[in-house]
């Protein structure tokens, strides 16, 4: 019933909307490196090396802002030829190479199966002697050490040995008396000094890369690919990096490859690379909204929660038909969250939202804050990402992002805040004690950083940061050539309040400042780095955080608004405004409102 | 000395009636680089958040000037430089598009168009004075441009004020919506300029014929594809489609040139800890760029508008964008001052550098043009007018002031001039400022 609703509802719509300017809509390196790990599971982010992709609305991932440069191109066409190679090439049998292992430790390490020659050495004196020798355990030989008149003598023997850890026991059994001779008196008797393993001679093949066993499906050992295979492994490698069903004509043009090239194996590394870029792996291309197809609906669901290509399940329902069913689409949603791979949720939307991955790049005055270090960096970064994910993950309210009771964090970080009885580096679940102004993102480390100055706090700054990011009412822009604050004398021992008071007393400056800096102001109790203060060197800070709370949970159907049109901003790559959500819904509702009613609800255009 | 008098004396446009003082002064800036048998290169230096243009200004006109506290680095290259005040990017102000003076001093600066305020719909520039350079001289080179920059451009959230990172993040536009990303790793580009020197020639040659067959297939597929699509698709396919042949020209152009260019050093390892080391290794790297013909033109920003960077090397901690808002404060001035000067010690190095590299019949410095500035010339009050420029090369050693609000693009179409590249206007210009 009220899917028909909103297919009427966007039927009307789009008779007299026009359509965004652009829906083909470039891959941006997040989404690349994950659609290639999830294509090929290459051991490397072949896009680490890409230019920055350039943001709009607050994300990177905007349809009309991710242009193709031609260098951009270059490192298409570079990074496709290294994860085809890296496909598609079997692994390189194991050369033969020497470890040496100490007496005291004889846990043998053997990465590939073959044959390994084992050499021990034993020092002291010459006695003679019989080397037992057992692995893990079990004996293997026995030999004989000669007598021969010197201080260090070996045996070896030759033993196939599987990959792994095996543990390696040498005893010296004696084999007749001890040697008698002015030189050999000054010598310890004999012991082992260490154990030499050569090898691997005569490797087994080692097995294909889970790469190569997603290019070659057929099980072919490498150099004995058939052209029937190799035809429908390139269907299915141009399926799922196209992410929808491929043509007879697309699969011939790609065997062209295969036909022609030296061998099927070099054929198939090249089709692949043309695969990879191609635009239709290259762009996601949309249709204008209302008119998505199944498998378009599949990979605006699956890049949106998971910065990626469908999976199969995704795939197959998509082909089926049934996506777009209510309560399919429910329970993927529920699925796709759980995944691991809604870490890029937490990595993509959330660091962006909340500014959070603009850390990396701050600096704050050391000077100032010489307790900053990459450790609590890091740890700030974590608190938000466990913050956001356990929001995801667990399905909360989304008012647990203003209002929390509980945060995420380990000794240093728990330290930093005043907050007792966290002990070790492991990060954890902490109820909030009542006294510890924390609870919610906006109290959060990461984020009051993010909204300061190297040196100083910035109560402008921090206004607009939940203005813009928590309730989506960013102040204009100040007019342009804004008269600067007066400079008086009084200004430099002015305290921060009384300063910018003045910059309020201009008229064109006070009806945006009068909105921001207040909120700014009560947050004024953490420092820069958002540390609690009750002071400013000699000033004390007169502040309110729980002001802000309070707005906010008051205002929290607003704030469901603004984290929904984000959403839907970042789902779609366009400007979106959602004008309908509340704070009790949780994050998976959020989600599931936003796939429905894309396909009716139509960007604001600017 | 000969002087050559222009071939177009009158100059085209509405702003014909541009006073040109010292126009004589610049002849010898320019003349004798054209008839150089080594062709004539071109860069931008750009810093970001204007200057203190009490300190960078010289007092006097002409030859007999002294060099401002911000100049004094340039002290032995006065002769190379000549300082250019006057110019205006009008095209960089408000014009009704109220806040955004930084990402339109960036927007505008090589284009002389007004930007789109936009913050991702149909972002717009124009396409710029460099890129115009290398659509005409860029085909004779490996690189047509290359584009680099001392800041990473990841910062997330509006850049400035409602425009598009995109705005922020680059000087160069291909084409009105095409922003070309600089480069910011010196590892990286010393990739692209060198690309794998340890790749034998036989396989260079197999893998150019291989990329070729694949550039052949993915044109035929896209045109099958663009046949599918709606019309607004078509901007970002044919985006893609002009990337591809460029890179279907480089490579023809690598398969014709089987001379391995040799760099004079090691494949640096990443980005320098300490700022200056980086920006001459940014310089060193473009510098190698126009030694060996990789390419003739190029950008440099040393940081992005509205750059935070804490110049710590310096003793200055506070973030660079917010002391140039200094409300008159003499410790920020100050503090804005010695990072000016800061940054141009970095490219007293590079021209130094410059001048000591043999090239044809002179130096590479003789055969190059390079503009030093910024989009804003008082950062605190975001002004667009009488912007700082400075143009190095063969000869200088002069300050020249140009009718107020000359415009900044009337200096471009004269280095396109001198480059070869005879176009009749470019953005706002009205007229070329020399010839």
């Amino acid at each position: 019933m009220r899917t028909l609703f909103l297919l009427a509802l966007a039927v009307t719509l789009f008779a007299q909307d026009t359509p965004p300017s652009s829906t083909a809509r470039r891959l941006n390196r997040y989404e690349y490196n994950a659609s290639v790990r999830d294509l090929l599971a290459v051991p490397f982010e072949p896009a680490a090396d890409f230019p920055v992709d350039d943001s709009g609305y607050g994300f990177d991932n905007i349809a009309d802002v991710l242009s193709l440069s031609p260098t951009l191109m270059e490192k298409y066409l570079a990074a496709a030829e290294k994860i085809a190679r890296a496909a598609v090439v079997p692994p390189i049998p194991p050369q033969a190479s020497v470890q040496r292992f100490a007496a005291s430790d004889l846990h043998l390490k053997v990465d590939f199966e073959g044959d390994y020659d084992v050499l021990i050495a034993v020092h002291g004196r010459p006695d003679p002697a019989k080397v037992e020798f057992s692995i893990d355990g079990v004996p293997v030989q026995t030999l004989a050490l000669s007598g021969a008149l010197e201080n260090l003598r070996s045996v070896n023997f030759r033993i196939r040995l599987g990959p792994g850890n095996p543990r390696l026991a040498v005893e010296l059994i004696p084999a007749g008396p001890p040697v008698q001779t002015p030189d050999a008196e000054k010598l310890r008797p004999p012991h082992l000094a260490y154990v030499e393993l050569r090898g691997p001679y005569n490797p087994a093949t080692p097995p294909p890369s889970e790469s190569y066993r997603r290019v070659f499906r057929c099980g072919h050992p490498p150099g004995h690919h058939t052209l029937a295979c190799a035809r429908t492994d390139l269907a299915d490698l141009a399926r799922r990096a196209y992410r929808r069903p491929v043509t007879k004509n697309e699969i011939d043009g790609l065997m062209q490859f295969v036909e022609k090239g030296d061998s099927i194996d070099q054929g198939m590394e090249l089709a692949l690379e043309a695969i990879l870029v191609s635009p239709r792996f290259l762009f996601r291309i949309e249709p204008t909204a209302g008119s998505l197809d199944d498998f378009q609906f599949a990979s605006r669901l699956s890049y949106f929660l998971w910065s990626s290509l469908p999976d199969d399940e995704l795939f197959q329902l998509a082909l089926d038909h049934r996506l777009r069913d209510p309560e399919v689409l429910h329970s993927q949603i529920h699925r796709m969250l759980l995944d691991p791979k809604s870490r890029a949720l937490t990595e993509n939307f959330g660091a962006q939202w909340l500014e959070t991955r603009n850390l990396d790049s701050l600096q704050p005055d050391p000077g100032k804050f010489p307790e900053f270090s990459t450790e609590l960096r890091r740890d700030m970064q974590r608190e938000t990402q466990l913050f956001f994910q356990s929001i995801i993950r667990d399905d909360r309210p989304i008012s647990d992002f203003i209002a929390a009771n509980y945060a995420f964090l380990n000794q240093r970080l728990a330290a930093f805040y005043g907050i007792p009885n966290v002990q070790g580096a492991q990060f954890r679940r902490v109820d909030l004690p009542a006294d510890s102004h924390r609870g919610g993102i906006w109290t959060q480390a990461s984020v009051l950083t993010v909204s300061s100055y190297p040196a100083r706090t910035s109560p402008v700054l921090r206004g607009k940061w939940i203005l813009q990011n928590l309730l989506d009412s960013a102040p204009p822009p100040p007019p342009p050539n804004v008269p600067p604050l007066a400079d008086t004398p009084t200004a430099a021992s002015a305290s921060m309040r009384q300063r910018l008071e003045q910059h309020r007393a201009n008229p064109a400056c006070k009806v945006c400042h009068d909105r921001m800096d207040p909120l700014g102001f009560d947050l004024e109790n953490y420092d820069a780095i958002g540390h609690w203060r009750t002071a400013d060197g000699n000033t004390s800070i007169d502040a309110n955080p729980d002001a802000i709370r309070q707005m906010l949970l008051k205002d929290q159907d607003k704030f469901a608004r603004t984290l929904a049109s984000k959403l839907m901003t970042y789902a779609l790559g366009r400007k979106c405004s959602v004008n309908r959500a509340s704070g009790n819904e949780t994050f998976s509702q959020l989600v599931e409102t936003i796939m429905t009613d894309a396909s009716q609800t139509d960007s604001s255009h600017d | 000395m000969t002087k050559c008098l222009s071939r177009r004396t009158i100059l085209r446009g509405i702003g014909a009636a541009v006073s040109l003082p010292l126009l004589d002064a610049m002849v010898p800036a320019f003349a004798s680089t054209t008839r150089a048998a080594s062709p004539l290169r071109l860069a931008f230096i750009y810093v970001p958040n204007g200057i203190m243009m009490d300190e960078w200004t010289p007092a006097d006109e002409g030859a007999n000037f002294e060099l401002p506290r911000i100049l004094t680095p340039l002290a032995p290259h006065r002769n190379n430089v000549l300082i250019l005040s006057g110019l205006t990017q009008n095209t960089g102000r408000a014009l009704g598009d109220a806040a955004g003076d930084h990402a339109r001093a960036s927007a505008t600066y090589l284009t002389g168009v007004h930007p789109k305020k936009t913050d991702g719909a149909g972002i717009a520039a124009g396409i710029s004075v460099d890129q115009v350079a290398a659509s005409h001289v860029g085909t004779a080179t490996k690189l047509p441009s290359l584009e680099l920059a001392c800041e990473d451009g990841r910062l997330v959230g509006n850049c400035d004020s409602g425009y598009s990172c995109a705005y922020n993040n680059t000087l160069s536009w291909r084409t009105p919506s095409t922003p070309l990303p600089p480069e910011v790793n010196p590892r990286l580009v010393f990739e692209r300029l060198f690309g794998a020197m340890d790749e034998n020639p036989m396989d260079r040659g197999k893998r150019l014929r291989n990329e070729a067959s694949i550039l052949d297939y993915v044109f035929e597929d896209t045109r099958r594809l663009a046949g599918q699509l709606g019309p607004s698709d078509h901007s970002k396919i044919d985006e893609y489609l002009t990337s591809l042949r460029e890179i279907e020209r480089r490579i023809q152009f690598a398969e014709k040139d089987d001379s391995q260019i040799q760099p004079s050093f090691e494949k640096p390892s990443g980005v320098p800890a300490d700022f200056a080391d980086y920006v001459r290794l940014m310089f060193d790297l473009l510098l190698v760029a126009f030694q060996t013909g990789t390419t003739r033109v190029s950008t440099l920003m040393l940081g992005h508008e509205g750059s935070l960077r804490a110049y710590r090397e310096i003793g200055i901690s506070d973030a660079h964008h917010p002391i140039t808002h200094h409300s008159g404060n003499p410790d920020l001035i100050e503090k804005v001052v010695r990072i000016n000067t800061y940054h141009m010690q970095q490219f007293a190095y590079f021209l130094g550098k410059m001048k000591s590299t043999p090239d044809g019949d002179g130096t590479l410095l003789d055969h190059s043009q390079i503009v030093y500035g910024s989009g804003l010339s008082d950062g605190n009050q975001h002004q667009h007018n009488n912007l700082p420029v400075l143009l190095a090369g063969k000869s200088g050693g002069r300050h020249i002031t140009y009718a107020a609000e000359t415009p900044m693009n009337n200096l471009h179409l004269a280095l396109l001039d001198r480059m070869g590249v005879h176009i009749d206007s470019l953005g706002d210009s009205n007229g070329e400022l020399f010839q």
